[in-house]
């Protein structure tokens, strides 16, 4: 009697205890909630603002507006967020199985097919680039874990970009591309360099032709096959394949680094006849801590944490200034190199000549021939870039994605005579910037 | 506004457990319940809570109709279901009959665009089981016009069910007292719900999204271009993980309505009884979806006469069920086709087989799942070219592979995860616990960690769903656009 007593009252008390810590969690979470200042406005990693909070109209509280601009604020700006995703991302990690072999991997992401590349352009085809079967290059081999995440691929603690060929996407930039050279005939000479991503280049030998990839130097050969025979091609992909065991791409963004530039830069002084500088000629910077796209695309898995990158980048050692102009229509000055120690580690690589802004110069006073460049980019170009201040007087830098002039326009105004435009094979595959190139023309 | 959601976990459900605990007795209590329940339905559809007001009020007219006025109450029944029938019929398949009927005459030209008000198929027929009850004489007519809006709109179960019946809470409507121990269950019970929704049925969803194709296509004819690529494994793998995610996703939603319900001291019955591990069809429906199989049973089936009419007639019948519980599942032709495909089975299984089928436990497992398996195709692409791709995929009909690098390094990246999700698919781990406090039932020292282990639980179970919840919220701009 007593002992049942006894162990009644024990499970009461648990159960008393249950409901406490049931309602004291449910407190702490919703009290969390409530601390305004702690909420974060806007997501570094995720290069977004947050969700703010909603204006409250009759008319959005009639049409449910207001309530589902609550619920994202609500959410989106939860305190630290940031640190909860990167949680999520630790316990979902758990989520697989270590097989026995070295390579464990892990999708995470919809991966989309390619279309199929045929071999040329239709109907009349230059090719540049052959194929590569009997090239030797280096091994690269898999070490430690392999994951992919989203159309990103992780091995171990490196990350790869999954890239599907679109042919419509292709024949766009051909046409852009060829549309420009016309209108630029007898102006100016247009260069063309398409940059290879690291999953074509630096993914180790066991992946390269198993994954649902398409193969780059295809689908840069078909492209090139088709640009009109006034366009140099610069054959880079070769080159980057023979470099492919150094450090040329990042492991924990899409980028390339500046040493992979700088082979490509080597490419294109060849094919304009400029001469290279050697890169011991450049003061060396680096900065630490990078974790770059594929690291927040991924939601911050840990194995990318455990490798951040370091960003070498090589000074010009020319005097040369940089005047950007920003979206706003603002001039600003700034170096080309600029010191990112104290940037958020996910935006390092806008070292490079300010990020990615519509339109920029670079004059450089030790030089008085009057050689203009203009190099049409995505944010490959940034790391590019401050190589070619040793070899020309003016560069101008267009950004297409952000521009809203005409390209054709600037070159007859500025009088410039190499036209270089610079695409990572990725972007040819996107319709928006396809279109922003066209419309930049 | 959903239950595995941070604005409902952090500012909903506080508040309305907040005031419902100062509110002093059970007018007051009853209030605060309507009052939160009203917002909550406004929260998702603000001007669709009239026709919720709207309906409400009519059946509980018409129930009052029908009890003072005997000798009018058919007509007052069939009013009832015109009403009821009517707005369900021109909210939920007034643009699918429309789409049909201009697929077949070319007339109208234009269709509007009907929204679905959430939950309408859910407390239109709690509603409709109300006013038959009175009809029957099953239940008295509720006075109050108050009481049976709360029944109808009671958060817990307004939106996504179980189907309560009024008959079933009506005491409890009006006088109730939860016991500690209902409190702490009703605690678990929502705990379990939450991390089930939010940590696994969630995850399921994205799998399935990831081997086969995502949500924002899968009804659009651009689905079939990349379905048609995926490996057969891939397919195979992916139905799997959908027909885990809606079991897991429904049945959690009703383990937190049950839980919620037991906190405040109202009871709702059960609505799912672990359903795949049922031996054939039949069995498969008394066990899923529980309110809704006995809603049709009770007043569809039956009024119709049942089985007692003969093989032909109860044929009929179970017919007609079943293509209104197809069509009760969304307006489109696939539905229906769920329906009918139940209803072939069930069918063959009262004529021939279903006497057999219980003699042969694994092979009648193994053949329920099947069919269930197979019936979620039906269920889930509403596009009937998509669906074509997903049947041909899953026999490299596509030009497809088997498998692919893809499929299986998805596959082994979430293999822990999957097996866990088949285990919350099974009574197991209730099984185990069951049989452990009653084999150490008298051991103090088992009995305390059994304690702390149930105090730990919900913590633990609110903190993971959390940091789920926003983990997917996390949703990074492409870099190309940035």
């Amino acid at each position: 009697m007593e002992r049942n007593k006894r162990k009644s009252s024990n499970k009461g008390k648990f159960v008393l205890l249950q409901i406490a810590s049931f309602a004291l969690t449910i407190a702490i979470i919703s009290i969390i909630g409530l601390i305004i200042p702690l909420r974060p406005k806007e997501s570094v990693s995720e290069k977004r603002k947050l969700a703010e909070f909603p204006k409250i109209t009759f008319e959005s509280l009639k049409s449910g507006d207001f309530f589902d601009g609550f619920n994202s604020w609500y959410s989106d700006s939860y305190p630290g967020r940031e640190g909860l995703v990167a949680l999520n991302s630790k316990i979902k990690s758990y989520y697989g199985i270590a097989s026995l072999k070295d390579d464990t991997v892990k999708i995470h992401g919809d991966v989309q097919k390619g279309d199929d590349i045929p071999d040329e352009y239709d109907p009349s085809a230059v090719v540049t680039e052959e194929s590569t079967t009997e090239e030797n290059y280096d091994k690269i081999n898999a070490n430690g874990d392999s994951q992919s995440i989203g159309a990103v691929f992780v091995v171990g603690d490196r990350a790869f970009e999954y890239y599907n060929f679109s042919k419509a996407q292709a024949n766009n930039y051909i046409s852009s591309m060829n549309k420009l050279t016309e209108k630029l005939s007898g102006k100016a000479k247009v260069y063309d360099m398409i940059v290879p991503t690291s999953i074509g280049i630096t993914l180790p030998d066991s992946y390269m032709g198993n994954i649902n990839s398409s193969d780059q130097l295809k689908a840069i050969d078909y492209i090139n096959s088709g640009l009109n025979s006034q366009i140099v091609k610069v054959p880079i992909f070769k080159t980057l394949m023979s470099h492919r065991s150094e450090y040329i791409y990042f492991n924990t963004d899409h980028h390339w680094t500046q040493l992979g530039a700088y082979y490509a830069y080597c490419d294109f002084a060849k094919a304009a006849g400029i001469t290279a500088n050697p890169l011991d000629k450049y003061e060396k910077v680096e900065f630490s801590g990078f974790l770059g796209t594929f690291y927040n695309d991924t939601g911050k898995i840990p194995e990318l944490k455990s490798n951040p990158d370091t960003i070498t980048a090589f000074k010009p050692n020319a005097s040369a200034t940089m005047v950007y102009t920003d979206a706003n229509g603002q001039k600003i000055s700034w170096p080309i190199i600029n010191d990112v120690t104290k940037y958020p580690e996910s935006i390092k690589y806008s070292c490079f000549i300010a990020g990615d802004n519509p339109y920029t110069e670079i004059h450089n006073p030790q030089i008085s021939d009057g050689s203009s460049i203009m190099v049409v980019k995505e944010s490959f170009g940034n790391a590019l870039v401050p190589f070619l201040v040793e070899n020309y007087e003016n560069i101008y830098i267009i950004d297409y994605r952000h521009f809203t002039g005409s390209i054709s326009k600037v070159v007859t105004e500025k009088n410039i005579d190499t036209v270089l435009y610079i695409n990572n094979v990725s972007a040819i595959r996107n319709p928006n910037l396809m279109k922003k190139l066209d419309a930049t023309i | 506004m959903v239950f595995a959601s941070l604005n409902f976990l952090c500012v909903f459900f506080p508040l309305c457990m907040l005031a419902y605990f100062f509110a002093k007795n059970i007018k007051q209590k009853n209030t605060v319940l309507l009052v939160f329940s009203l917002a909550f339905y406004a929260w998702g559809e603000p001007v669709y809570i009239l026709l919720l007001l709207l309906m409400s009020f009519c059946d509980w007219l018409l129930a009052l109709l029908i009890e003072q006025h005997k000798s009018k109450k058919k007509l007052f029944l069939i009013i009832t279901c015109i009403v009821n029938l009517g707005i369900i019929g021109i909210f939920k398949y007034g643009k699918f009959t429309l789409l049909n009927f201009q697929g077949l005459f070319g007339v109208p030209e234009k269709i509007p665009n009907i929204i679905l008000p959430i939950g309408i198929s859910f407390y239109t027929f709690q509603l409709l089981s109300y006013v038959i009850d009175v009809y029957r004489g099953d239940v008295k007519a509720q006075k109050k016009f108050s009481i049976v809006l709360l029944y109808a709109s009671l958060f817990h179960q307004c939106i996504a069910g179980p189907i309560v019946r009024y008959k079933d809470i009506e005491k409890q409507l009006l006088k109730r007292r939860p016991t500690v121990n209902s409190i702490h269950d009703g605690i678990n019970r929502f705990c379990v719900g939450l991390a089930k929704k939010a940590v696994i049925a969630n995850m399921c969803g994205k799998l399935f999204e990831l081997f086969v194709v995502s949500d924002s296509l899968v009804n659009t004819p651009e689905a079939v271009s990349v379905v048609s690529q995926k490996s057969a494994a891939s397919l195979w793998l992916g139905v799997l993980m959908f027909s885990m995610q809606i079991y897991l996703d429904f049945s959690a939603y009703s383990d937190m309505a049950i839980g919620m319900g037991k906190m405040i001291g109202l009871e709702y019955k059960e609505n799912f009884d672990y359903p795949y591990l049922s031996r054939s069809v039949s069995e498969f429906w008394r066990r899923w979806h529980i309110s809704l199989g006995s809603f049709f049973r009770d007043y569809v089936y039956f009024p119709l006469g049942g089985n007692r009419k003969g093989t032909g007639r109860t044929i009929f019948n179970l017919f007609v069920v079943w293509a209104l519980t197809g069509l009760w599942h969304g307006a489109s032709w696939n539905y229906v086709l769920w329906g009918l495909y139940f209803f072939v089975f069930i069918a063959l299984e009262k004529l021939f087989f279903g006497k057999a089928l219980q003699k042969v436990p694994v092979l009648s497992n193994l053949y329920l799942l099947i069919i269930v398996y197979f019936g979620w195709i039906l269920f889930k692409f509403e596009n009937m070219s998509v669906m074509g791709a997903v049947l041909k995929g899953m026999f490299c009909l596509n030009k497809n592979s088997a498998s692919d690098f893809e499929t299986v390094t998805l596959l082994k990246g979430n293999l822990v995860f999957i097996i866990v999700a088949i285990i919350a698919c099974t009574p197991l781990v209730s099984f185990i616990s069951k049989k452990i406090k009653f084999r150490n039932g008298d051991n103090r020292n088992f009995s305390s960690a059994y304690g702390v282990l149930s105090v730990v639980m919900p913590p633990l179970l609110i903190a993971l769903s959390l940091i789920n919840i926003v983990g997917s919220s996390y949703n990074p701009f492409l870099y190309f656009q940035f």
